[in-house]
């Protein structure tokens, strides 16, 4: 589904990713972790094709075609979500109308019938139900004097709602509390199956005793250095980011 | 003395006799003594500091005839457009300045209060003209509103008795409309409520006329102490209308004014908003919004004096500016020193849509008083790149995107409109002027 080659990108000028390698397939988990700095969200922004975060080397080729080529909201047409680290608070935009306008754009790229109101109601509060949001939520903006927790719900509820093929979860577990953790996670693992690929990209191990991956990679110095099965995971829970950096310098 | 003023002084001439009241003493002399303000202060010049950014040279230059009650002819179908669909209210129409009876409609108004067109008053009851101007303070050097006083025909005099409330709003409907050449227009509204009313009242100018017409309105509101006043006044010029317009609020003690202030464009357009917080515990709210595109100008300037203790006032403008339109804000606050616990905030927030648009904001806190609550703000922006991002993620288009984000911007303003049919009608206007609007709609 995805494949990434020797992917250098750089912000302002700076290089962040030097040949990054990655490759995953439908159906897969991969979780990205990595020391702050490492690379981890330039990552995820790359993917999502955030203006400024410049690919100066290798490629980026999605379903077959070249994801670099195409502008953020094709990407999301053709099934790329990532939640955000940090979600955007837009005042004055509703969350319903942000959600059934990006839907419907999804739905209709896809050749799918546009949903009318109803059945989008519809759907929506199943999905809710998801991520035990209150209703009320919906009805404010985008994000709007929602707490950490409930910005990191919102984005997990619009993945539900929009259904991507590849989703990518920036440090989605950062700020949160146990219990929201745990609707997080669950919200997620429902999502699991065998046609959508995820990324978690996270700094913690806790994330992945909830959301078990297929394959974990230690992301330093924007290159993977290291990739493995879960196990890798509680290792470098264990040892620490510094065995990675040992090993890196060696 | 300039050939703009001479213009003037020569359609005074022409017209001065034929004008309601002309004949009677009391009218006349204030009209005379109006042009010879006018005469002696002229136009502007941008070199004073109140008109740094506002050129009023094409004002000047326009050889604009003096509508009369001859121009006051309009397509009833056209008239329909301009209305607030689904609005239950006591409507007043003006064709270029001269109150059209054929098109309004004042039935069902409650005792206590009356409403008649100025012309009639100023020939009819002139001592009662006479009464309500004669206390008002002559604001320093106003050219444009000597030259309203000069003018004067028609217009409003609306009257509220102690405790009356007018359940339907008022609206005073001014249609430019088109004639041979180039009109201006100078109409006058006063509201008097007495202590204890509760009104609201809705002037809109819109233009309909490709002739570039000139309305110069002056409005003068006194809320009476308790009473509860909300005014809009509603701009809508066009491409090619000028408006110069001044409204003054005097407020009593405890009452409470709401001022929306909504202009959607004009060739030229200066609105000054001046509220007297006259009474203790008197509060007013200014919210005003401005969207230029085009070649378009548009100036506000508000200045709210807190005179007595205890008083509030809360303002928020904001101004969405595209093309190489212009918008200008002058915010002033003036805390006298008999004004403690005055509470007073202040914003203004300006979005460039373009890199030829441009924003002059300015404002400005006076505080004579040592026992005050008081803040300011102004900002100018572009629209924020991580919103745009984070909505194109999800799959919308830049394009649309952009709309929506500044669809949201101008919108904090009309949101705050209660009377649903004015804020849906202004709600479709804000989208009528912004790019990719049928798009919006759909998601609305």
């Amino acid at each position: 589904m995805l494949s990434v080659t020797n992917l250098h990108a750089a912000v302002e000028g700076k290089a962040i990713l030097c040949g990054l390698d990655l490759a995953v397939e439908a159906g897969e988990v991969h979780a990205i972790m990595g020391p702050n700095g490492s690379g981890k969200s330039t990552l995820a922004h790359v993917l999502a094709g955030k203006d400024g975060y410049e690919v100066t080397e290798g490629s980026v080729i999605y379903r077959g075609r070249d994801l670099m080529l195409m502008a953020p909201e094709e990407r999301a047409r053709e099934g790329i979500f990532l939640a955000f680290q940090y979600p955007v608070e837009i005042p004055g935009v509703n969350n319903v109308y942000l959600l059934k306008a990006a839907l419907n754009a999804i739905r209709k790229h896809q050749g799918l019938e546009e949903l009318d109101a109803v059945d989008f109601l519809s759907l929506v509060r199943e999905k809710l139900k998801l991520v035990q949001m209150d209703e009320g939520l919906l009805s404010r903006s985008v994000n709007e004097g929602f707490s950490g927790g409930e910005k990191k719900r919102n984005e997990i509820f619009q993945m539900a709602v929009l259904e991507p093929r590849l989703a990518i979860l920036d440090e989605t577990d950062s700020g949160l509390d146990i219990d929201a953790l745990r609707i997080v996670a669950k919200g997620v693992n429902l999502l699991r199956c065998a046609e959508r690929a995820i990324i978690l990209v996270t700094h913690y191990q806790r994330l992945l005793n909830y959301i078990v991956p297929d394959r974990v990679h230690v992301l330093f110095g924007g290159r993977i250095v290291k990739s493995g099965g879960r196990e890798l995971a509680l290792e470098l829970e264990k040892r620490g980011y510094d065995w990675v950096r040992g090993q890196a310098a060696a | 003395m300039n050939t703009a003023v001479e213009h003037y002084a020569r359609e005074f001439a022409r017209v001065g006799q034929d004008l309601p009241g002309a004949k009677i003493p009391i009218i006349a002399d204030y009209r005379g003594q109006a042009m010879a303000r006018f005469y002696q202060t002229g136009f502007p010049s941008s070199r004073l500091e109140n008109w740094k950014y506002t050129d009023v040279a094409p004002i000047a230059r326009g050889a604009f005839r003096l509508a009369t009650a001859a121009d006051r002819r309009l397509e009833g179908d056209l008239l329909h457009s301009l209305r607030f669909v689904d609005l239950s209210c006591h409507e007043l129409v003006f064709v270029n300045g001269q109150y059209a009876p054929q098109f309004s409609n004042t039935d069902g108004l409650p005792n206590g209060a009356s409403a008649r067109s100025l012309a009639q008053v100023l020939a009819g009851e002139p001592e009662l003209f006479h009464d309500y101007v004669r206390y008002r303070p002559t604001a320093e050097a106003l050219s444009f509103d000597a030259l309203n006083s000069a003018f004067v025909s028609d217009g409003l005099l609306l009257t509220l008795a102690p405790g009356t409330t007018l359940e339907k709003p008022v609206h005073l409907l001014f249609v430019s409309a088109p004639a041979e050449t180039a009109l201006v227009s100078h109409p006058r509204v006063i509201i008097e409520a007495a202590e204890g009313c509760r009104v609201r009242v809705l002037e809109s100018y819109r233009n309909v006329s490709e002739c570039g017409n000139f309305t110069n309105a002056v409005t003068e509101i006194r809320a009476g102490a308790g009473s509860v006043l909300e005014h809009y006044k509603i701009l809508d010029e066009g491409a090619g209308g000028y408006h110069i317009g001044r409204l003054s609020i005097s407020q009593g003690a405890g009452s409470h004014v709401m001022s929306h202030a909504i202009a959607f464009g004009a060739a030229l357009a200066r609105s000054d908003i001046q509220v007297t917080l006259d009474g203790e515990g008197a509060e007013v709210t200014l919210n005003g919004l401005y969207l230029v595109e085009g070649r378009e100008h548009v100036d506000f300037h508000t200045r709210i004096d807190h005179v007595k203790p205890s008083t509030r006032s809360r303002e928020l403008y904001k101004g969405v500016l595209n093309g190489a339109g212009r918008g200008v804000f002058n915010g002033k606050v003036v805390v006298h020193k008999g004004a403690q616990k005055a509470d007073a905030a202040l914003s203004n927030k300006n979005l460039l849509l373009s890199k030829h648009a441009e924003a002059n904001t300015k404002p400005e806190l006076e505080i004579y008083a040592d026992d005050v609550a008081c803040s300011h703000a102004a900002t100018v922006s572009q629209l924020d790149e991580n919103e745009l991002y984070y909505l194109r993620s999800r799959g919308i288009d830049k394009q649309v995107g952009l709309a929506l984000l500044t669809y949201a911007f101008a919108d904090e303003v009309i949101a705050r409109i209660q009377m649903e049919p004015v804020r849906h009608a202004l709600e479709q206007a804000l989208l009528g002027h912004l790019p990719d609007s049928k798009r919006i709609r759909e998601l609305m």
